[in-house]
C-alpha cells in the first residue's frame, strides 16, 4: 500500500517527486531488531513509536498524541556494528602495535609514525591517527573535525564597535578598544560555518567612523567659530 | 581543512531547546561533508557544534504540533490592547497600549507567515538529538528533503563497501503527517 499523500510544505504545491516512493524504495526485508523494539520518541510528546506502528500504512500520526507525524527509518537502524580487535603476534620478527605488544601493527600514525594495530587504528578526515595524537589534535584544535566549541572573536568586536552606539558618549572609548580588539584577534579561529572576515572588517569601519565623529565634534567645538 | 568548510546551511532557525521557555539560544543546521552540523549558539559569542555522521542516522521524525493556541493568545492579546487604547484617555496609556499591539500584530504575522510548528527528532545510536532549526513544518520537510538523499548515499554507500546489512536497504519508512494545511 502506497504511503499517504504527503503534505503541501512548499508553498501549497506538491513537492515530494523527489522523495522516494514506494515503487523506486527498495522493498523492506526482514530486520533483526524486534518490531515491537522502540524506534524513536515521538518529539511531540516524548512517546515511544515502535517500529511495527511506524511501518504499518494503516497510521500517520503518533499513537500516543495523534499529532501528524513524518517518520523516516534508515539503514543503520538494522545494521550490525562490527569491531576489529586485531591480529595476534605469531612471529617474533613481526611488528607490534605501539599500544598494544602482543598485537600485530597494522599501519602507522601519520601524526607521530608509531605502529598500530587494527584497534588503535582511527581514520579521520581522511588521516590514519592513533588516540593519542587524535586527544592531541582535540585539544589544540588542529582539525576542525574535532572542534566543539568556538568563541567567536569576530562578534565580540562588532558588538564592541555597535552596541555603545546606543548611549553615544562610551563609543570615546569602545570605539578604539573594538578596533585594537579586532586586529589583534584577526587571525584567531572563527566560526566552523561562517567563513571570511567581514565581521572583524565591519568592526574595524563602524569603530573608525566613530573615531572620525569624535574629532569631527572636538574640532567643532574647539574652533573659533563655535563660539562666535 | 578548506573542505571541512564548505557547509551548507539547511532551512529555518529556532531554539537550542526547542522552546522559547527553555531558551537556550538559537540553533541552526548545516549539511557537510559526511555529517550533519548542529550549531548552537547559546550566545552571541559563543557558538557550540554537534556532529551527525549521516552513516549513523537510524530515524528521523518530524511531528508537527499545534500552534492554535499560540496564535489565539496573540488574537486576544491584540484585541484587549486596541480596546484599552480606544478606551484610554491618557495618552501614555494608549501610546503604550498601541505599541504593543504592534508589536503583538507583528508576531501574529510572523507566526502565520512561517506557518504550522513541528518537532524534529533525529536518533542515531547513541543519542537521539532534537532539531531546533526544524521548528516549523515546512523548513522541516524541506531540510529532511535535503539531507535524506546524503543520508542514504552515505549508507548505501557502506554497504556497498561490505560492511555487514540486513534487514532495511533503504528509507523504508515514509509515514507522512496530514495532508492539508489546516489545523486541528
Amino acid at each position: 500500500m502506497n504511503p499517504p499523500p504527503p503534505p503541501t510544505p512548499f508553498g501549497g504545491q506538491a513537492n515530494w517527486e523527489n522523495q522516494p516512493t514506494a515503487e523506486t524504495r527498495p522493498a523492506m526485508g526482514k530486520t533483526n531488531q524486534s518490531q515491537a523494539s522502540p524506534a524513536l520518541r515521538c518529539p511531540a510528546c516524548g512517546g515511544e513509536l515502535l517500529i511495527s506502528e511506524l511501518q504499518s500504512a494503516e497510521t500517520n500520526s503518533c499513537p500516543a498524541c495523534e499529532k501528524p507525524l513524518t517518520a523516516r527509518l534508515y539503514p543503520a537502524l538494522t545494521r550490525k556494528e562490527t569491531a576489529n580487535a586485531g591480529r595476534r603476534i605469531l612471529l617474533e620478527e613481526e611488528s607490534a602495535c605501539f599500544f598494544h605488544e602482543s598485537k600485530q601493527a597494522e599501519s602507522l600514525c601519520e601524526d607521530c609514525g608509531r605502529y598500530l594495530c587494527a584497534l588503535c587504528e582511527i581514520v579521520f578526515e581522511g588521516k590514519t591517527l592513533c588516540p593519542a595524537c587524535l586527544e592531541t589534535a582535540q585539544e589544540k584544535e588542529t582539525m576542525d573535525g574535532l572542534v566543539r566549541e568556538r568563541f567567536r572573536h569576530d562578534s565580540l568586536a562588532l558588538m564592541l564597535a555597535l552596541l555603545p552606539i546606543l548611549l553615544i558618549f562610551p563609543t570615546i572609548i569602545t570605539a578604539p578598544a573594538a578596533i585594537v580588539y579586532a586586529i589583534f584577534r584577526w587571525n584567531s579561529a572563527g566560526s566552523l560555518v561562517h567563513s571570511g572576515k567581514w565581521v572583524f572588517a565591519a568592526a574595524i569601519l563602524l569603530g573608525l567612523a566613530q573615531i572620525g565623529f569624535w574629532l569631527w565634534i572636538f574640532f567643532v567645538a574647539y574652533s573659533e567659530d563655535f563660539y562666535l | 581543512m578548506a573542505a571541512q568548510k564548505s557547509y551548507e546551511k539547511l532551512p529555518g532557525a529556532g531554539f537550542c531547546n526547542g522552546s522559547f521557555i527553555k531558551f537556550g539560544g538559537l540553533s541552526k543546521t548545516y549539511l557537510g561533508q559526511d555529517h550533519l552540523l548542529v550549531v548552537d549558539a547559546p550566545s552571541y559569542v559563543r557558538e557550540n557544534y554537534k556532529r551527525i555522521p549521516y552513516r549513523d542516522i537510524e530515524a528521523i521524525a518530524v511531528v508537527r504540533t499545534l500552534n492554535f493556541g499560540r496564535r489565539l493568545t496573540s488574537i486576544i492579546f491584540l484585541l484587549a490592547l486596541a480596546v484599552f487604547a480606544i478606551v484610554s484617555g491618557n495618552i501614555v496609556v494608549r501610546f503604550l497600549a498601541q505599541a504593543f499591539s504592534i508589536l503583538f500584530g507583528i508576531l501574529l504575522v510572523y507566526d502565520l507567515v512561517k506557518g504550522p510548528a513541528a518537532r524534529t527528532m533525529i536518533r542515531t545510536r547513541v543519542q537521539e538529538v532534537e532539531l531546533g532549526s526544524c521548528n516549523r513544518w515546512r523548513a522541516a520537510i524541506k531540510t529532511l528533503a535535503l539531507l535524506e538523499p546524503r543520508i542514504l548515499a552515505a549508507q548505501r554507500g557502506e554497504a556497498a563497501t561490505g560492511q555487514k546489512q540486513e534487514g532495511v536497504a533503504a528509507a523504508v519508512v515514509v509515514k507522512s503527517g496530514e495532508p492539508s494545511g489546516r489545523e486541528k
